[in-house]
């Protein structure tokens, strides 16, 4: 059985039944009015009876009996058109043509020459009442009434003030909490332009094409289309969304309307929804005016949302317990495996602040009235418009299509509503995300355009690789601060040791030049020296940036990687490596400590446990395949072995955890292994950190090579009596931190050959 | 529910329209001036004499302050059952063929409003007190019919009704109201006179129209 749909005007041949009310509500109006002007001519004469009273309205108000007149006339009129269809028809042909000319009038036009038909209606039927009140022409009546408003002053003055007094309490506060935090520009006013951001030409183009049908919308319109009306840019902090925003208000031709974080943050219920009415009153103006606009919210963040805690958000500094360890473990992981573990602590906190009140940056209802503003029911607006056309029966005119872009920025998608995101109201997503190398080519080369420099296209290059997350932000910083160390050494012109150093004071943050007692400092370079080593020896998919055990902030050493290439896929081997190179500092120091370790290795099996967590639990890395986020998700419990593997050898029902510990020891005992045959390397490279403290990655392949390096030379490491007397300094250093003394041989010195 | 509804507003409508095309006419004349609120209800087909046409009538008196007296009227009107009267006629003591109304509202000067009287109201025509306290030379046709005090909401005075013997022969019947503002600034005044044999054939109808004068001053 078809559904039957209420037929649409277009397809109706008649016109809708009118209700009884609508028939007869002008003609009982009519009658109403008749019978006051009756009563109103008894209570004037005395003598008057009802008869007569009614008699000589009738004979005097003649007008009001045209209106009854033409009110019949025309219901006459609609019930013929409710019952025959030709006759519809014909007015709605004729209708139809008086509407095509009025749309050939523009909006905004015709939005103007309403207002003036609307005052001279005003004006025309003020001066008709005034002159029945002055007994006098309209037009003589009219210029009669400043002067009686102006007699009547005071008594309006009066109440107005009794009225206002009270009002204006809450008004006048509402209306100045209302006001603020939103900027309007103008073409022009903004120099920025999309040749000024770099590194992010794929998102430019598509905002540009945004911008291209905000311009000319019949470029999709004419096709049945719409002009996309939201833009969310998202992306880790500092990769240009604002620049990006700043850019598109200097290129377009429309109003840029740049709404400030915080401008929904109030202190009384309720301002926040003014605000978002009146911004978008605002923004329709425009749009009308200017044929569009775009409106920007800075860290939309700060809208908020109906669902996730926002205690959850600012939890993510959570992450501090991984990376803020002694060793600072999390550094030996690629960024990818950094943002896991972030990531990984945002959904816990989650997990554990849940069902906290939900979020709202603009408090009750902003959120809600900004949704229904991006694209709730389309109201026709205006009083005489929505009423008074209704009244008379006819149709309130559609509102006319307002193109107003939103672009949103942030650096938190996810702390944005859902509702937010959806089509209609933000129909383009774009990642503002780290620039590729080509990007930070361009984006540095723009940025030491700007300053004198000493550096080569193959430095730059080299720069931009070393340098694999770097957002234009901090390419901008790391020029200034070498262009401060270069001014610091009284120079002008930044040279690359400015740089790498600016670098590395941006990475590592400034040295404290604390000095460790000597059984320390051997046991730090022998810990980061365990993971310089493994990370040299497997892991193939990142290079040694540099190394340290100079004492920074929060940590004690380092080992930094990079990622040479741009890479957008993790493999198990390549997570294995991560595991070695961070369960290495364990292994190495049980090795070389006589089973002895620190807890400094804390950050690094926290980072390698996640890692193992994900690639057991959910990256079908390990001897299972289901996924543990979706049976958690569903609460059907962790498997035990798994198809793939063998009857015999499948552990019945196995925990999870359990699986992952085995991993890990698996991997522990790899790194053992590796450790054992390289154990000279290791403690070459100790040695190496325990003389210079800081040294390139270069240098850490100089000495596992035996080479000279930019720093340190790596050929006294390929004879085998400075290693006999490396080995010797190392067992008096076991000694020492045993007994807790200072050791008694010192640290060997070997000459450059 | 809906029923009644629809019902109650056809109604409505019905009554509307029947009032609408049904009530033409009026079933008296109203003579009425809101500037001074002063109201009577005349009979339909009587004929009207305008405040010019009368004035004019006035103006050609060669009494003594007649000039100063026409000045100081506010309104006055006058309607007969015969279209043929003219005004002089109306402002004559002679009876006019068939009935005739005079109406008038006039401000009294300082003088007037020191020194009038009932008395003065009652004698506003001819001189009645006298006529009355001296029967012997009183008019060979007079009769006092009815006399009492008629009080409105700004004003009071005297309704007098009498005959007598006009200046033609004729008897005559004048049922005259007079009456005096509260403030003594203004007099108002109807006239319904007619030859006796007229007045009494008609006299429901001519004492309905002085019943009907009312005074409600100033708006």
């Amino acid at each position: 059985m078809t559904i039957q749909s209420r037929p649409r005007d277009t397809d109706r041949k008649t016109r809708i039944q009118l209700s009884v009310y609508d028939r007869t509500k002008f003609l009982m109006l009519f009658a109403l009015t008749f019978f006051v002007l009756a009563w109103a001519s008894m209570a004037d004469n005395p003598l008057l009876s009802f008869s007569d009273a009614v008699s000589k309205t009738a004979n005097e108000k003649v007008w009001l009996i045209v209106l009854v007149g033409i009110e019949i006339i025309r219901q006459v009129h609609f019930a013929l058109a409710e019952i025959l269809a030709p006759y519809h028809g014909f007015w709605l042909k004729y209708f139809a043509f008086v509407d095509r000319l009025l749309n050939k009038l523009s909006d905004w036009n015709r939005f103007r020459l309403g207002r003036v038909i609307k005052w001279l209606v005003f004006v025309a039927m003020l001066s008709i009442v005034l002159g029945a009140i002055y007994k006098e022409t309209p037009v003589r009546a009219l210029f009669l009434a400043p002067k009686a408003l102006f007699s009547a002053l005071p008594m309006i003055g009066q109440i107005l003030f009794a009225v206002i007094f009270v009002v204006i309490q809450f008004a006048a506060i509402f209306w100045f909490l209302s006001r603020g935090g939103v900027d309007t520009y103008f073409p022009d006013d903004i120099r920025t332009r999309f040749s000024d951001v770099w590194g992010q030409d794929h998102v430019l183009n598509r905002i540009r094409e945004n911008l291209l049908f905000l311009e000319t919308p019949e470029l999709i319109e004419k096709h049945g289309g719409y002009v996309p009306g939201g833009i969310l840019l998202w992306g880790p902090p500092g990769t240009g969304k604002t620049l990006m925003a700043e850019s598109m208000a200097g290129e377009t031709g429309k109003p840029f309307v740049f709404v400030d974080p915080g401008a929904f943050t109030n202190m009384f219920m309720g301002v926040g929804v003014l605000k978002v009415k009146g911004l978008f009153r605002k923004l329709r103006k425009l749009a009308l005016r200017y044929g569009g606009v775009v409106v920007f919210f800075d860290e939309a963040d700060s809208l908020g949302n109906r669902g996730i805690s926002q205690g959850a958000m600012h939890s993510a500094d959570s992450n501090a317990t991984v990376f803020g360890t002694p060793c600072n473990g999390g550094n030996y992981l690629s960024d990818p495996g950094k943002s896991l573990i972030t990531n990984e602590a945002l959904n816990r906190s989650k997990f554990v602040m849940g069902g906290a009140a939900g979020g709202g940056g603009g408090g009750s209802g902003t959120l809600q009235a900004l949704l229904t503003e991006l694209s709730g029911l389309k109201k026709p607006r205006g009083f005489l418009n929505r009423v008074v056309r209704r009244a008379l029966g006819m149709r309130p005119k559609s509102p006319p299509k307002y193109r107003i872009l939103v672009v949103m920025a942030t650096n938190m998608p996810e702390a944005l509503d859902e509702a937010l995101l959806r089509p209609g109201r933000i129909d383009r997503m774009y990642r503002v995300g780290y620039p590729s190398k080509a990007g930070r080519i361009r984006t540095y080369e723009g940025y030491l355009n700007k300053v004198s420099h000493s550096l080569t296209t193959e430095e730059v290059d080299k720069l931009a690789t070393i340098t694999p997350y770097a957002t234009g932000a901090i390419i901008k910083d790391t020029i200034n601060e070498a262009l401060i160390m270069a001014i610091r050494n009284g120079r002008t012109s930044i040279t690359w040791t400015d740089v790498i150093k600016a670098k590395q004071l941006k990475d590592l943050g400034p040295a404290e030049d604390v000095e460790y007692i000597e059984r320390e400092r051997h046991a730090v370079a022998v810990h980061e020296a365990c993971h310089g080593v493994m990370a040299h020896l497997v892991r193939q998919h990142m290079a040694i940036d540099l190394a340290t055990i100079e004492k920074g902030s929060d940590y004690l050493g380092m080992v930094a990687s990079i990622p040479p290439d741009d890479q957008f896929t993790r493999w198990r081997t390549e997570y294995e490596a991560d595991i070695l190179v961070s369960v290495a500092s364990l292994a190495g120091e049980r090795m070389f400590f006589d089973g002895d370790n620190s807890s400094g290795v804390s950050g690094d099996l926290e980072s390698a446990t996640t890692i193992a967590s994900f690639m057991e639990g959910h990256w079908g890395m390990g001897s299972t395949i289901s996924s543990h986020a979706s049976n958690r998700r569903n609460e059907v419990g962790a498997p035990g072995g798994g198809r793939g593997k063998d009857d015999g050898t499948k552990d019945l029902r196995m925990a999870l955890g359990d699986r992952i510990e085995n991993n890990l020891a698996n991997l522990l005992s790899r790194a053992e292994e590796i450790l054992k045959e390289n154990k000279f390397k290791v403690l070459a490279l100790a040695h190496a950190l325990e003389t210079h403290k800081t040294i390139s990655g270069d240098d850490v392949i100089a000495v596992m090579n035996g080479e000279k390096g930019p720093l340190v030379d790596g050929r006294p490491y390929s004879i085998q009596s400075n290693l006999d007397a490396i080995w010797n300094y190392h067992l008096a250093a076991v000694v020492a931190h045993q007994k807790h003394e200072r050791p008694n041989l010192p640290i060997p010195v070997f000459e450059a050959s | 529910m809906r029923a009644v509804k629809s019902r109650v507003a056809l109604s409505a409508v019905a009554g509307v329209l029947v009032l609408a095309l049904t009530s033409c006419s009026q079933s008296q004349i109203y003579a009425t001036n809101k500037l001074t609120g002063t109201y009577v209800a005349i009979p339909n087909g009587w004929n009207k004499i305008e405040k010019p046409a009368l004035d004019k009538a006035e103006s050609k008196s060669t009494a003594p302050g007649a000039a100063e007296k026409l000045a100081s009227v506010l309104w006055q009107e006058a309607y007969t059952t015969s279209p043929s009267v003219t005004p002089t006629q109306v402002l004559s003591l002679q009876a006019p063929e068939g009935a005739a109304v005079y109406v008038r509202v006039r401000n009294l000067n300082f003088e007037e409003s020191n020194s009038i009287s009932y008395n003065n109201l009652r004698n506003l025509l001819v001189p009645i007190t006298t006529w009355l306290e001296d029967p012997a030379n009183a008019n060979p046709k007079f009769v006092l019919i009815d006399d009492y005090e008629r009080v409105e909401k700004v004003a009071r005075g005297v309704r007098t009704i009498y005959t007598f013997e006009d200046p033609s022969g004729v008897s005559s019947t004048i049922d005259q109201t007079a009456l005096l503002s509260d403030d003594h600034s203004r007099i108002y005044i109807l006239i319904v006179r007619a030859k006796t044999k007229f007045y009494n054939k008609n006299v429901d109808e001519l004492l309905a129209i002085g019943d009907s004068f009312t005074v409600r001053g100033d708006k």
